[in-house]
């Protein structure tokens, strides 16, 4: 199944976008960050002209060596197996739409990495009640200046997020962290994926968004302090209790 | 006011966050400040005089001591979703999956934009 607004998220506002909505952006997924443009490889510019042909071969190509990685991706932003499975098909299917808008700014990997983490976002809020929400009523609020109700500590994560510490954020509090990244509104939720979770600099989010990296810096602040209001109930450690991770 | 009563309120105080001695709010930061600044706090970028209201703040009130440090840890915890290992090693591909996405590739005519 194919939407026409699949892998669309992430993408609107960004300035080299097409009608598709396919991102044109350059991005690094776990692998440090991105200042300039990565060139295409002669490899990959040789797959690109041939998927931009129409190629059979080269679609399958592209499917067979990413699939692995990008249903990976998929699984940990989404509650059901088929879910994931139909996030991959539905960012496949806008990425082969839009291929002929791919500039070759980004790898074909980072191009598809963040559409099928938005098509995985897109079932997450779908499976969810809860829809994506404005970024007033996920702030901090205050009254005289003072916090009108005092922060608890998130207990149950160690200063490191639980990343270094304890080799990997546990199940539960990965899925609320997923879910409460899904009902961030999309201009934040945007900036947050490229500069927290693809650590992309600043400078590189707003060239490939088309916006002020002083905005780039704002939205990640309200994110971030939106991130820490919805996980609260959570990481304080009267929400959802970690168990074995099984995926 | 009727906010309940919060654990580092002073007994005789309807409104105070800052455990007391609450700073001197001419000479130090709001929690409402503080919590506008952490991003340029954390990253560095705070001015010197602004760093040290800020840090003149956190060291009397236990609420933005808490918030900073849950907000570090929300950043923290997002980057890690970056570096999941599982993520980087890639998953096993359930049988007929690749079959499908290319089957609706060809019912649904591929890229218009190519050729």
């Amino acid at each position: 199944m194919v939407e026409a607004d699949t892998g669309s998220t992430i993408e609107r506002g960004a300035p080299s976008q097409g009608s598709s909505g396919i991102p044109a952006t350059r991005s690094t997924i776990g692998t440090g960050r991105v200042v300039d443009p990565a060139p295409t490889a002669p490899d990959e510019a040789d797959l690109v002209r041939r998927l931009k042909a129409g190629q059979d071969e080269a679609f399958e190509e592209l499917v067979r060596s990413l699939t692995p990685r990008l249903l990976a991706v998929a699984r940990r932003a989404t509650r059901t197996e088929a879910d994931a499975e139909d996030a991959v098909q539905d960012a496949f299917l806008s990425a082969f739409k839009a291929i002929g808008l791919f500039d070759g700014r980004s790898t074909l990997s980072t191009w598809l990495h963040r559409i099928v983490v938005n098509a995985a976002l897109m079932k997450a809020r779908k499976a969810s009640t809860r829809r994506e929400t404005s970024i007033e009523a996920l702030l901090p609020t205050f009254e005289g200046g003072h916090h009108t109700a005092s922060p608890r500590a998130w207990t149950g994560v160690g200063s490191g997020g639980d990343v270094t510490e304890g080799g990997g954020v546990g199940i539960e509090r990965r899925r609320a962290l997923w879910e409460a990244i899904a009902r961030l509104p999309e201009e934040f939720r945007d900036v947050l994926l490229m500069r927290d979770v693809e650590q992309m600099e600043s400078k590189a989010v707003a060239a490939a968004l088309g916006i002020s990296d002083a905005l780039v810096r704002q939205r990640l602040h309200r994110a971030r302090q939106a991130l820490v209001k919805m996980l609260e109930p959570v990481m304080a450690g009267d929400g959802a209790r970690d168990g074995e991770d099984a995926r | 006011m009727n906010e309940p009563r919060r654990p580092n309120q002073p007994d005789d105080a309807g409104t105070p966050s800052c455990r007391p001695p609450c700073p001197d709010a001419a000479k130090t930061i709001s929690c409402e400040d503080c919590a506008e600044f952490l991003l340029d706090y954390i990253d560095g970028a705070l001015p010197e005089d602004q760093r040290f209201k800020f840090d003149s703040h956190i060291a009397f009130c236990r609420d933005c001591e808490v918030y900073l440090e849950n907000y570090r840890k929300a950043a923290a915890m997002t980057a890690g979703l970056g570096r999941d290992e599982r993520v980087q090693a890639g998953a096993q591909v359930p049988k007929g999956l690749v079959e499908a996405i290319l089957a609706a590739r060809k019912r649904e005519g591929g890229d218009p934009h190519a050729r």
